[in-house]
């Protein structure tokens, strides 16, 4: 099985996501931030950087991440970690966050599988992927989107080209903030998937929902009368 | 007058009525600027929903002196590494319903006035937004705002026996909520601010 380390930023959503029940299991390290520079990542298979984590901090420790990522390593970038600023070869267009576009019923945010073969759709689907939008990738050609807006613009794509065997998965989606923050229960559903991807467990991940089931806020509920 | 140190832990802009307030100044810095900031010269520290709280954890000593010198601190989110002694963690309230959402304003007091139960519980008529939890409170605190049926304490404001005042938000940062329940944007924040600066409002807290 895969060993995972991930970045801890100190934030309360970086704890919830990565220190505390259910997804603290997937975690084999956890490492500060302030501390990276001391650390062996080569130690690991796969190292994940959690949405939000301070860009500004982040950059000058890019050339470490980089180089686990060119040594072998699957990097995994989460979103609004601004990866265009310290990734090669990401470029990225912010987009207003429409944080309201489920008012409307029967709304369709866009978000869409992009390629339904491909092993991750074992363990999420459209639906776990659906919350709202930061940004869009323009991709290389080493870059595959595997999940995209309705008009087929990137929000997660995987480039097992560049740095074989070594891979980065980068998305603009930000479900550790969500789900860290008890709201919006399709970010727990997609880490309970994506991370299950991550470590090579089987598809299904029921007893890790089930653990989260203090983490069900729907704002469909929450609405005035 | 009041002076304010803002300390953010984003790449992205402060949010714009730190600009527009010009009643007050407000000085912007990275979080780990606060190392080596001269709190004494401030007001308030602003702490946001994105602080490294492991970072302030290792500045509690500081911040702890800060607040003893008569020093204000301004704490938005959950608490995960308490980092003050009358912190303890962020505990979320089970979600049923509407009722569970409601804000409910406990005290009359000016940090707050003017802003209704509505105000703080809807964003475009949906709940939930102002705070889904609590940060428990010391004893003594006074309790500003509350949540659900139960009225679990999501806001509380705490006036140190040795000096200093501490006052916390358990959700995202309330400044926000503060401008978008203002017709003009800024009289609620102008009267929030005021109140740590020692303005208008500052007689009532003093009792």
């Amino acid at each position: 099985m895969p060993t995972l380390a991930a970045i801890d930023g100190g934030t309360y959503y970086h704890n919830r996501t990565l220190n505390e029940a259910p997804f603290a299991r997937y975690f084999d390290e956890r490492i500060y931030v302030r501390d990276l520079p001391f650390a062996r990542l080569e130690d690991f298979d796969a190292v994940f950087v959690p949405c939000r984590l301070n860009a500004h901090l982040i950059a000058p420790l890019a050339p470490q991440l980089i180089a686990f990522w060119r040594g072998g390593g699957t990097l995994v970038a989460m979103g609004e970690t601004f990866q265009d600023g310290w990734l090669p070869d990401v470029r990225m267009t912010a987009v207003e966050t429409n944080f309201w576009w489920w008012l409307e019923e029967g709304a369709d945010l866009g978000v869409r599988l992009a390629d339904r073969e491909h092993d991750l759709f074992r363990y999420i689907d459209q639906g776990a992927a659906t919350w709202h939008l930061h940004g869009w990738f323009t991709l290389t050609e080493n870059q595959t989107s595997l999940i995209e807006t309705r008009e087929g613009r990137c929000l997660l794509f995987e480039d097992r080209e560049s740095h074989a065997p070594g891979r980065l998965i980068a998305t603009t989606l930000d479900p550790c903030y969500h789900h860290g923050s008890h709201f919006m229960p399709a970010t727990t559903r997609f880490l309970s998937g994506f991370l299950s991807w991550l470590k090579g467990h089987s598809p299904g991940g029921g007893e890790c929902l089930a653990d989260a089931s203090d983490n069900r806020v729907d704002t469909r509920e929450a609405r005035k009368m | 007058m009041g002076r304010f140190l803002f300390l953010t832990n984003t790449p992205s802009k402060p949010p714009g009525f730190l600009s527009a307030l010009r009643d007050h100044r407000f000085d912007v810095a990275q979080q780990y600027a606060l190392d080596r900031a001269e709190l004494p010269r401030y007001d308030a520290v602003l702490l946001t929903m994105h602080s490294d709280q492991r970072h302030l954890a290792e500045q509690s000593n500081r911040l702890d002196a800060y607040l003893n010198s008569g020093g204000a601190i301004i704490f938005n989110g959950h608490v995960a590494h308490p980092f003050l002694p009358e912190l303890t963690p962020y505990v979320p309230a089970g979600q049923r319903g509407l009722e569970s959402l409601r804000i409910h304003r406990e005290a009359g007091h000016p940090l707050f006035a003017g802003l209704t139960d509505d105000h703080l519980t809807f964003q475009r008529g949906v709940a939930g937004f102002y705070s889904r939890g609590m940060n428990p409170p010391p004893a003594g605190a006074l309790v500003l705002n509350s949540l659900g049926p139960e009225r679990w304490p999501v806001d509380w404001l705490l006036e140190r026996p040795g000096g200093g005042q501490l006052l916390v938000h358990a959700g995202n940062d309330l400044f926000s909520f503060l401008v978008s329940a203002d017709p003009d944007g800024l009289s609620n924040v102008r009267r929030f601010f005021d109140y740590f600066s020692g303005g208008a409002d500052a007689d009532a807290r003093r009792h």
